[in-house]
């Protein structure tokens, strides 16, 4: 096994977009981790009795610099410059925390979702396949932005509710996708022999079928968690996602839509304000997805 | 074998498989992959099964260790009626109800034999309830136990050994569940298990990649043999080795055989390993058993008229000799829609008017040759 992990990770790093996408997941892991160091979360507008800035309550709300709404030029104390009276570095830097939280969370918990689903359809087959397989007909021929709209009106809106509303409707194409492979595996040769040896079905499908299986799902996980913060985005966007002031690349993009077409005549007087956030979340999408293909690249044993 | 003991019985065996078509995957039509079988396995034989491919001798060998539940008929290992053992619980009722207890009520006691008179003294003993109750008892303890007495080895080394556990696992999983090993001795039966079948023992650490196709053989001889079984069902199991593993494989097998007291269920469509391995031959065609036989007797005499075209196909490792060979017109009919009468009729060169009206029924022509022929013996 030492052997074959060795040579996979040289594999992995003679790959130069795979080098990229891990160097800039690495990045914004760091920016994440020290979020606090490179954008501290106090508030200079309110200095306590010593002179020291206030500190905030909760840091993921970006505190308000200055009382005019109107965006600000980058400068040396706002290097990204300033929106809505907030600062666009504050707001980038600890949205990368949020990225990763919607990330993750919404990947994990839809994935497990997807893999119990569909890894019971694929594996006891029959009118159990059948009804687990048309309730996620169901639930893919609703319109996912439609959707999590009506849901977020009914749980009420906020970055936990629209998580939520991604997870109920992310796990379809997962369970699609294991049920599809656990039809290949359950007919080899090893599960038969694994059931004449009597073991449970339980461990059969932990043991035997899921670990030759879950490769796929990794891969498409791993792509999926760039393309989920888009879609948070989307619905920041639309005012479903973070409350007002959350540092969420997404409802950053919200404060810039008066700005976005620039002042007249002159169409990039702004561009700092759609260019920050922008970019975070264009490199973080990129990073996931370059790390999705090397890993399967990695996986496919086709490509061995 | 001075003693004859029934190891394993089947009685009217069925197994048909739905054909499903439409938007709600109404059953169309049924492929009856095994249609009325019934054979005995002495303790201690060899029993060879053979035929073409699409017979149904594959699915004889699951169904007997219930990778597929039979559609009808009987199993008995050891003197015990398994075949309610891993039905639902409504379902096994039902069925031991109507195998027995109807039977029981309707018929005259004294013709019983067999299992028949050993379930018979338990009801007359316990009564209906009684009777249901003892043998619907600790069901997961005979599931255990059937699973100890029979094990699989299956044709494809490359697809029977799970490629991302350990030989260690593999081959120790099923005995340390069935508590024929404990846990801490699994290291040492893991290795005297591995250097029984010509493995290193040090090897366990190893992933089935790093082994040969024979090597990943003998592991999975291996695995079943640790589960200590009474019966081992040996699906194609040197098909898919060369020629010269494949002798060895065989000649393993032998060895265990005298030294663990094994049965063997020898399936294959190879007569020449068959003719090598076993005590008594099982001849299939088309879902039904046409001949049954001694070794001897089937391979000298066969008596009909399919067995006789098998044997004729055998190529002899002599390019002067002429045989005469008997060739079979066309094709083997669907087992979805068999021929009526005998299923061999459309093709048999001695078929009568009688062959495609009647279907032969399986009798002892001689003492322990049993045909399923009308004509027996007619083709020269």
């Amino acid at each position: 096994m030492n052997t074959e992990l060795k040579r996979t990770l040289r594999k992995l790093f003679k790959n130069p977009s795979a080098i990229l996408g891990f160097t800039l997941l690495i990045f914004f892991t760091l920016v994440a981790i020290f979020a606090p160091l490179i954008a501290p979360p106090v508030n200079p507008m309110f200095p306590d009795e010593n002179g020291n800035p206030m500190k905030l309550d909760n840091p993921y709300i970006m505190p308000i610099l200055s009382w005019s709404s109107d965006p600000v030029a980058p400068s040396k104390d706002h290097p990204f410059g300033m929106i809505a009276g907030r600062d666009i570095f504050y707001g980038v830097v600890w949205g990368t925390r949020t990225a990763f939280k919607i990330g993750l969370i919404v990947v994990s918990a839809s994935t497990l979702i997807g893999l119990i689903i569909g890894s019971i359809a694929g594996y006891f087959g029959g009118w159990v396949d059948e009804f687990l397989m048309r309730v996620t007909d169901i639930f893919l021929s609703i319109p996912f932005l439609l959707a999590a709209m009506v849901l977020t009106t009914i749980l009420g809106s906020g970055l936990n509710k629209v998580m939520i509303a991604m997870v109920i409707f992310g796990w379809m194409a997962t369970a699609r996708l294991i049920r599809a492979n656990i039809l290949q595996v359950k007919e080899e040769q090893f599960v038969l022999a694994a059931k004449a040896l009597g073991i449970k079905n339980f461990i059969i499908i932990v043991r035997h079928i899921l670990p030759n299986t879950i490769f796929p799902v990794l891969v498409q996980a791993t792509m999926r968690l760039g393309s989920l913060v888009i879609t948070a985005a989307a619905l920041s966007f639309l005012g479903l996602g973070a409350p007002i002031g959350y540092a969420d690349w997404g409802s950053m993009l919200n404060y810039t839509r008066n700005y976005i077409l620039g002042a007249s005549g002159q169409a990039f007087t702004y561009w700092y304000t759609v260019f920050y956030p922008g970019m975070a979340m264009v490199l973080f999408v990129l990073a996931w997805n370059l790390v999705g293909d090397a890993l399967r690249d990695v996986f496919d044993p086709k490509l061995k | 074998m001075s003693e004859k003991r029934v190891l394993v019985k089947v009685d009217n065996l069925v197994k048909y498989f739905p054909i499903r078509a439409g938007v709600f995957k109404r059953i169309v039509a049924w492929v009856r992959a095994v249609d009325d079988v019934s054979f005995e396995i002495y303790e201690g034989e060899t029993v060879g099964l053979v035929g073409e491919s699409g017979c149904g001798k594959t699915t004889v060998g699951m169904t007997l260790l219930r990778l597929y539940e039979p559609t009808s008929g009987r199993i008995i290992v050891d003197n015990e009626d398994t075949t309610f053992y891993f039905m639902p619980k409504f379902k096994a009722k039902k069925y031991l109800q109507k195998t027995y207890i109807e039977k029981f009520k309707k018929e005259d006691p004294s013709s019983f034999t067999g299992i028949d008179k050993k379930y018979y003294d338990l009801y007359k003993e316990l009564g209906e309830s009684g009777f249901y109750n003892k043998l619907l008892s600790e069901l997961n303890e005979k599931k255990s136990e059937f699973r100890k007495t029979m094990q699989i080895v299956f044709q494809d080394p490359y697809s029977s050994l799970n490629p991302r556990i350990r030989i260690k696992t593999i081959v120790s999983e099923g005995p340390v569940l069935h508590k024929v090993i404990k846990k801490s001795e699994v290291i040492d039966k893991v290795k005297a298990a591995l250097e029984e079948v010509g493995i290193h023992g040090d090897h366990m650490y190893r992933f089935p990649h790093q082994f040969s196709g024979g090597q990943r053989q003998r592991i999975g001889i291996a695995r079943s043999l640790l589960m200590n079984p009474k019966l081992i069902v040996a699906d194609e199991a040197v098909a898919a080795l060369d020629v010269s593993i494949r002798s060895q494989v065989i000649n393993l097998m032998l060895d265990l055989q005298k030294k663990h007291n094994l049965t063997y269920l020898f399936i294959s469509h190879d007569l020449s390993v068959i003719k090598y391995m076993s005590d008594r031959v099982i001849v299939m065609y088309l879902g039904k058993i046409v001949e049954n036989a001694s070794k001897k007797e089937l391979f000298d005499e066969p008596l009909h008229p399919y067995t006789r075209a098998l044997m004729s196909a055998i190529p002899v490792p002599n390019p002067d000799y002429k045989k005469k060979r008997i060739i079979l017109k066309g094709d083997v009919p669907s087992p979805v829609n068999p021929p009526s009468g005998c299923r061999f009729h459309p093709r048999c060169p001695v078929a009568k008017e009688i062959c495609s009206k009647e279907e032969p029924q399986l009798r002892e022509v001689k003492p322990g040759h049993f045909v399923a022929c009308h004509f027996p013996g007619s083709l020269k």
